[in-house]
């Protein structure tokens, strides 16, 4: 199931991590609590809809389960 | 000043999202990134943003972006694709937006490194900014 890029923020947030809205380009910059990188897209704004296989391979680069993950969107 | 120049040649998968009807899901295997846009051409472009993003930030916190790849399976499908698929002209690949394929795109970067030291601190600030050369313009195979 795809998630609405503002409820990604919020997760990201709960497990601890911040994210940041450059001026420009089409994407924000998401830090996990260990200071890992992702990049969110936001073409669209906050919401934005992403795909699963977009979730999953940011829960891989933070390090996060992703049902645990999932139970937050 | 000291200035240096690092050129990345990655792979990326890019097909139609599985859950997101028009939205089409591009993943660069080489350092484990994923976006998305409307189109084949919208998708590796924000790929390439993703990925230029990800390579600078890791570069200026000192670690090494090619340690993020992606789990093999990923590898596996994408050498499925390479061996099986045919090679097809960028505005093909760019004009197929109907079609239900999965493009391998090998596509390259090139990110600046800059070493200047601030006098002010004496401390040495390492900044990074990336683009992608016409000479690194992206290869499309596509598998039905």
């Amino acid at each position: 199931m795809p998630a609405r890029l503002k409820d990604i923020v919020r997760a990201i947030e709960k497990f601890g991590g911040r994210v940041e809205k450059p001026n420009k380009g089409s994407h924000w910059k998401a830090y996990s609590s260990t200071n890992k990188f992702y990049a969110l897209p936001c073409h669209n704004g906050p919401k934005q809809e992403l795909s699963d296989v977009y979730i999953k391979a940011l829960c891989r680069a933070f390090g996060l389960d992703y049902d645990a993950f999932k139970k937050l969107l | 000043m000291s200035k240096a120049s690092l050129n990345f040649r990655l792979w990326a998968l890019i097909e139609r999202s599985p859950d997101i009807e028009g939205e089409w899901v591009a993943h660069c295997l080489d350092v484990d990134v994923v976006s998305q846009g409307t189109s084949v051409m919208h998708a590796l472009d924000m790929l390439g943003e993703a990925v230029m993003m990800t390579i600078v930030e890791d570069l200026d916190g000192g670690s090494d972006p090619l340690l993020r790849r992606a789990p093999n399976e990923y590898f596996e499908r994408l050498h499925k694709v390479v061996m099986s698929g045919d090679r097809v002209p960028r505005e093909v690949a760019l004009a197929a937006d109907q079609g239900n394929f999965i493009y391998a795109v090998s596509f390259g970067v090139v990110v600046d490194k800059v070493k200047a030291s601030t006098k002010a601190s004496k401390a040495k600030k390492r900044h990074a900014s990336g683009k992608i050369p016409a000479q690194h313009q992206p290869v499309f195979l596509a598998h039905a």
